[in-house]
């Protein structure tokens, strides 16, 4: 590898990159960022490797590892050039077909395409997801045409273009003017206009100066600075040295927090690329310019993402802020001049360096110009990076980007600017985001997380996260902050446990007001925020808290009850074996009881408690309903059984003499006729004619089902009954039912022209649960549920059959008579 | 046959490529911590001694950061994310179950240095939340059961 020695080498190089390149090659690239990881994405590039290889396309198709597209939830992701088709949630087991229908034969493989779910229709391009629709990607777009680890990816694309034209065609004066010309403000919270902290510290007297990353992106649920540095960390060090040769830096510093260690590989790949190709270290370019980086990691301390802290970490001291009179830019790191940005900050600077002050201007508001990096996250559809224009209001984000609340809970508030950042209830949804409307709001752009809240988020406990997050972090330094946040904490835990007085509010009031005015550094002075604008928008969740001891979010645990309706408790017996305190009683088909004395409020039967019955509950501020007694906790249960495997089957009535032997031996015989009964015919007579002679000839008691009560009437032979045969089975298979006559149980039953299924499913209850009765099937199909079954007989073995044990029985009873 | 490196030489060897160098105590410790999984005492005093650093300005920078750990960690570090987003989708019961299946609460090490359980405050993976990572492998949209799961196998893996 080659020094370069002059723009016209970059030119050069870039020029001969993009000619050996092949636009029309196919390209498969995964997305590697740490989010897709975790979904999978290592896998899926092993298997993708490994497929290539098996078609030996090795040479036709690179496999290329980008940096993060934001859309994190569809990850792993996996796009395909060159007709840049994007897959997404794609698994290991998805490669083959990708290889062989899309790389092979140009066919999509639809399952794999975005699907949006509120119109259902799969889409092949980025640009037709609603989650991008609306986005504006000056920083973000290239994440998806770049390998984060190579160089020459970067050069194809212009990159270290704008250090050429910077080192080259300007002045330092004339880099931080146009710096200051398109009013680009910090983009790690403050604000600060960029163009003037530079200004500053070229100003200031002290070698050397040094200049600094901010990659200590400490606030919870932010991720924008890891995408960046993941995804293109040239753009970044492009940024940086051009700010070192404005201000007149010798060294600069990029501090990554000890979470991102996959940011840190891929910013070291990039330094150490950089220098090779003489772009950065001794004469850059052969301008004479001289600069060198170095990484510092951090070591997990949220107060390091304060500059001062910054700088006294780097010093390899404890990251504590120092006084702020004391200006950084002039006396920073180790007490000399020190820039220092926030990693968005550093990737806008070759952007305006090469499109113009007057380009970025355009985009934006007033008083806050370009795009904005923020993070959306919790209770919306679409969760992930985001780049928007500045004046986008938060109901476009949340409801056209995020399309709108998970689940379809009710919006109830979103929470802006991390954890010293506010919460921004409905009624402010349409302000457009910019540093000073939502600093008018109580809150801040922060480190640009947005975190969406529905109607199931208690703001108190949420303002608790928040305080005890701060809390935790707060380095001890200055009382106000130290003290002020413990004490913070105390009361909202005492709230949150229903313990809370009135006066509380009135204490909070003052903490904040005090931690505002005394604290040393920004951490403290908008540690308040949270609770300042909690109690400003839902004063009326704290006093439900503390007046009525109620969370009305169903949140905090110990104002919380769960309980079981009796109502819609099926019986499952799920939360049962979920319990891990043994604290729910009950057996299956039984209705199940919460014992509340063991009850830990884990949750886990609530949310184990299938949706279809969501008999699990939770109250708050009501004592639960009285717990049902154990005699009451049975649930009625239909007969009818499911089929339990048995050998035993019906033994088979071999001829008529069996038959009647056995129904002469019964004391309360009954004979139950179906329908079916009407149907079949012999010798010119229906088999109910010699049903009814059956019946009249033996006395047996008639139930008769459905339609045949018509035929038997017809006949002039009354029936004991008539029912349905379901209404039937509920009554015969329960052993004290006492009978038509009310004379007793039956001990048999005798069906006969029942449909066969109908019979089957009977017989087949009453086998399990009323033993004590014998089962009689005269149809002419062997039933194995009853007792004692006729085998498979045809209609006219049947017939004759009956006829012969109706003359047999007849007899019986005539002797018997006699 | 290479007889395996003691762990004060390997220390030592460690330390001699910070001597001489400014604001290297971070690093330094940060690398040992890598080495070792923990910071001993020994460490401290062995700092002291080479780099000529008080002892209570080390024992103050191993202290005051969360990735230096001054007792031993188990062989598993995991850590349970309670960033904002992973605790807005229920971080705190993803907490409760690795504590259940562990056997042990946040900020402890199994009796067998088999698990250590920690709360990080956010892994930077919040689109996926709750979020957990064991040993540098992220674990995104868990469910309690999930982790049950994931935990049970590890235990298993070793013996």
């Amino acid at each position: 590898m080659k020094k370069l020695n002059s723009p016209s080498d970059l030119e050069k190089l870039g020029n001969e990159i993009v000619a050996k390149r092949d636009p029309k090659r196919s390209v498969v690239a995964v997305c590697i960022s740490t989010g897709c990881q975790a979904l999978g994405a290592q896998e899926v590039l092993a298997a993708l490797k490994e497929e290539i290889k098996k078609h030996g396309l090795e040479d036709k198709v690179d496999v290329r590892c980008t940096g993060c597209l934001g859309f994190c939830e569809g990850g792993p992701r996996v796009v395909v050039y060159p007709h840049e088709i994007f897959y997404f949630k794609v698994k290991p087991s998805d490669v083959p077909l990708i290889i062989s229908k899309t790389l092979l034969k140009n066919e999509i493989v639809p399952h794999l395409l975005y699907k949006d779910f509120a119109t259902g229709k799969t889409v092949k391009t980025l640009s037709e997801v609603p989650f991008y629709r609306y986005q504006t990607r000056l920083l973000l777009e290239t994440n998806a045409k770049i390998d984060p680890t190579s160089i020459e990816d970067y050069i194809a694309l212009g990159g270290y273009s704008a250090l050429a034209k910077a080192l080259f065609d300007m002045t330092p004066q004339q880099i931080i003017e146009e710096v200051k010309k398109s009013n680009l403000r910090g983009r790690g919270g403050g604000g600060f206009p960029t163009g003037r902290k530079w200004e500053s510290a070229r100003k200031a007297h002290g070698e050397p100066k040094y200049v600094i990353v901010n990659c200590d992106e400490g606030d919870p649920g932010v991720f924008a600075n890891r995408a960046l540095m993941e995804g293109n960390p040239h753009s970044i060090l492009e940024g940086l040295i051009i700010g070192a040769y404005a201000v007149g830096a010798s060294e600069g510093f990029v501090y990554v927090r000890e979470e991102y260690p996959l940011a840190v590989k891929h910013m070291q790949i990039a330094i150490d690329q950089a220098e090779k190709y003489g772009l950065l270290g001794e004469n850059i370019l052969g301008s004479g310019f001289s600069f060198k980086v170095k990484i510092h990691r951090g070591a997990g301390a949220f107060i390091s993402g304060e500059s001062t802290a910054l700088m006294n970490a780097i010093e390899g001291k404890v990251g504590e802020p120092r006084p702020k009179y004391v200006h950084t830019v002039e006396k920073g790191l180790w007490d000399k001049p020190t820039v220092l940005n926030n990693v968005e900050t550093w990737a806008f600077i070759p952007l305006i360096i090469n499109n113009g002050a007057d380009w970025f201007r355009s985009i934006g508001t007033e008083g806050s110009k370009g795009t904005k990096i923020f993070t959306l996250a919790g209770k919306v559809n679409n969760t992930g990076l985001i780049e928007v224009p500045m004046g986008i209001t938060l109901r476009e984000i949340v409801f056209k980007i995020g399309e709108g609340i998970r689940g379809k809970k009710r919006f109830k508030a979103v929470q802006v600017g991390g954890p010293s950042g506010g919460v921004i209830p409905e009624e402010h949804l349409d302000t457009p985001l910019d540093f000073d409307e939502l600093t008018e709001l109580g809150a801040m752009m922060g480190s640009g997380g947005i975190i969406v809240m529905d109607s199931d988020t208690c703001m108190v406990d949420v303002a608790r996260y928040f305080i005890n997050f701060l809390c935790g972090e707060s380095c001890g330094k200055c009382v106000p902050c130290r003290e002020g946040l413990k004490q913070a904490c105390k009361i909202l835990d005492e709230i949150v446990a229903g313990r809370g007085k009135p006066e509380h509010i009135k204490t909070l009031l003052e903490l904040a007001e005090t931690m505002k005015d005394a604290s040393l550094c920004a951490l403290g002075q908008t540690a308040a925020n949270p609770l300042l604008t909690t109690l400003r928008y839902f004063e009326d969740e704290y006093l439900a808290h503390i007046l009525d001891k109620r969370c009305p979010a169903l949140i905090c645990k110990e104002l919380l009850t769960f309980y079981i309706d009796p109502e819609r408790c099926s019986g499952c017996h799920q939360c049962y074996r979920i319990c891990p305190e043994q604290a729910i009683e009950g057996e299956q088909d039984q209705i199940h009881v919460i014992n509340q004395s063991k009850c830990t409020k884990c949750g886990q039967c609530y949310d184990i408690c299938p949706p279809e019955y969501n008999a699990v509950q939770k109250i708050s501020g009501e004592a639960p309903p009285p717990i049902i007694p154990q005699e009451y906790r049975w649930l009625k249960q239909p007969w009818q059984t499911a089929e339990v495997t048995s050998t035993k089957r019906a033994r088979v009535i071999a001829n008529a003499n069996v038959a009647v032997n056995l129904m002469q031996k019964a004391l309360r015989p009954v004979l139950v006729v179906g329908n079916n009964a009407a149907e079949f015919e012999w010798n010119g007579k229906k088999l109910v004619d010699y049903v009814v002679e059956l019946a009249r000839g033996t006395g047996i008691p008639v139930i008769a089902t459905s339609h045949v009560i018509g035929e038997l009437l017809k006949r002039g032979y009354k029936p004991a009954a008539v029912m349905s045969l379901m209404e039937l089975g509920s009554l015969i298979v329960d052993r004290e039912w006492a009978g038509l006559d009310g004379e007793g149980p039956y001990d048999m039953v005798i069906f006969i022209g029942i449909p066969y299924y109908m019979a089957y499913e009977i017989l087949s209850a009453l086998k399990n649960f009323a033993t004590n009765l014998v089962t009689i099937n005269l149809d002419n199909m062997y039933n194995p549920q009853a007792s004692w079954s006729l085998p498979n007989v045809s209609v006219k073995e049947w017939v004759n059959f009956i006829m012969s044990i109706t003359s047999k029985l007849k007899e019986i009873k005539q002797n018997v008579h006699v | 046959m290479e007889l395996e490196e003691k762990p004060e030489t390997k220390i030592d060897r460690i330390i001699d490529k910070y001597v001489g160098k400014e604001g290297v105590l971070i690093q330094l410790l940060l690398e040992i911590q890598r080495e070792l999984n923990w910071i001993p005492r020994e460490v401290l005093k062995r700092i002291n001694e080479r780099l000529k650093i008080p002892e209570s300005e080390v024992y103050r920078v191993a202290s005051f950061y969360t990735a230096m750990s001054l007792e031993p960690r188990g062989k598993y570090l995991v850590r349970v994310c309670n960033g904002t987003a992973c605790y807005v989708r229920g971080a705190q019961r993803i907490l409760t179950a690795a504590e259940r299946a562990i056997g042990i609460k946040a900020g402890e090490t199994t009796n067998d240095f088999k698990f250590t359980l920690q709360t990080v405050n956010c892994l930077g993976c919040c689109a996926l939340g709750p979020v957990v990572e064991i040993n540098g492998k992220y674990y995104g949209l868990l469910t309690p059961k999930t982790l049950e799961n994931i935990v049970s196998n590890l235990r298993s893996e070793q013996s």
